[in-house]
């Protein structure tokens, strides 16, 4: 078995926007990057698009697979209380490869617009994020994201958490 | 404070496989790597075997310790909802130091032979991994790793999802 240390940095930037019908690194890749002109970092995983085509902003979870090429793949969301939720930020084509992004500002579909600092979630059977619901004072338990700015459109940026969730 | 940023890359490979007397890496190091024949992504913990011996591809937690030298260390299977497990692909001398798998391919023992798919949990005190039985729809929350390929056999291929799970 031969054996190479990850160093993913250096690869073309151009990969986390353009997915490939071919495999281009081992997928469960975690890429971390700094864009200059944020605070924030952003971290993206690489996955297979393997339940459906993917639509640009939309959020899917990200589940452990067994097929061989599609050991991490997207599906729906359902519901379960480990959810990692990723909003892949170009479309992607029907069992492509890409990066998606799983940590930090980024562009995500929502049931409506919302104001800033409000608890996103991502319910079962949904498409969309949504208001954050259960009694506790601070849902992180099933909070994925975070309104970045107030707006009144669905598409908006938010602050994705990075860790899992339950999903109702 | 002096403060430098931890990149940890392997003196030599064979420190993956080779678990020793004296602590060669920072306890809790985290190495990926990426193997070229599967093209897969495996990740491993470094840790102490302070519990006991580790019997080659027995499934156990890792803890979080505070006695020095012993920071991050393995332990048999205890009713928490965090639980992090370790998959030793080799086995270690009684409070000798090395890599155990967390996430990717690796090789583990399952209470019998499973199908391609079956999710497999920790349970407690038990030493080998089973189909993973809480009641959600999905049990993420005590899955800990998924089959690969079907087999009558209890050391079997997996897929370790590298998340913290509950174990009951």
């Amino acid at each position: 078995m031969a054996i190479i240390i990850d160093k993913y940095a250096g690869k073309l930037q151009e990969d986390l926007t353009v997915p490939t019908s071919t495999i281009k690194y081992p997928l469960g890749t975690e890429v971390v990057i700094t864009d200059t002109t944020l605070t924030m970092r952003k971290r993206f995983k690489y996955v297979k698009a393997a339940h459906s085509a993917l639509t640009a902003y939309v959020p899917y979870q990200i589940a452990l697979g067994y097929t061989t090429g599609a050991e991490w793949a997207t599906r729906a969301a359902l519901k379960c209380t480990n959810s990692l939720v990723s909003v892949p930020q170009v479309a992607f084509a029907s069992n492509y490869y890409g990066f998606v992004q799983i940590e930090g500002k980024c562009t995500a579909v929502g049931t409506s617009g919302f104001a800033a600092g409000d608890k996103l979630q991502l319910g079962n059977g949904l498409a969309v994020l949504s208001l954050c619901t259960t009694g506790a004072d601070y849902a992180e338990s099933q909070a994925c994201a975070i309104t970045l700015t107030s707006t009144t459109v669905a598409t908006q940026v938010v602050n994705l958490t990075g860790y899992r969730v339950t999903c109702t | 404070m002096a403060v430098i940023v931890d990149k940890y890359s392997l003196a030599t490979q064979e420190d993956l496989t080779v678990p020793t007397a004296t602590a060669k890496y920072k306890l809790g190091s985290e190495i990926v790597v990426t193997d070229t024949t599967t093209y897969s992504r495996i990740r491993y913990k470094y840790i102490k075997a302070a519990h006991a011996p580790l019997v080659a591809f027995t499934p156990y937690q890792i803890a979080l310790g505070y006695t020095t030298g012993a920071e991050w260390a393995s332990r048999i299977p205890i009713p928490c909802t965090n639980a992090m497990v370790g998959v030793p692909q080799v086995a270690f001398t009684s409070n000798y130091y090395g890599f155990v798998a967390i996430e990717g391919k690796c090789y583990a023992l399952g209470s019998s032979g499973y199908a391609a798919g079956d999710k497999l949990g920790l349970i407690t005190s038990a030493a080998t991994l089973s189909i993973a039985t809480t009641g959600v729809t999905y049990a993420e929350s005590a899955t800990v790793a998924i089959t690969l390929a079907t087999t009558s056999s209890a050391k079997q291929y997996v897929n370790m999802g590298g998340y913290r799970a509950f174990c009951s």
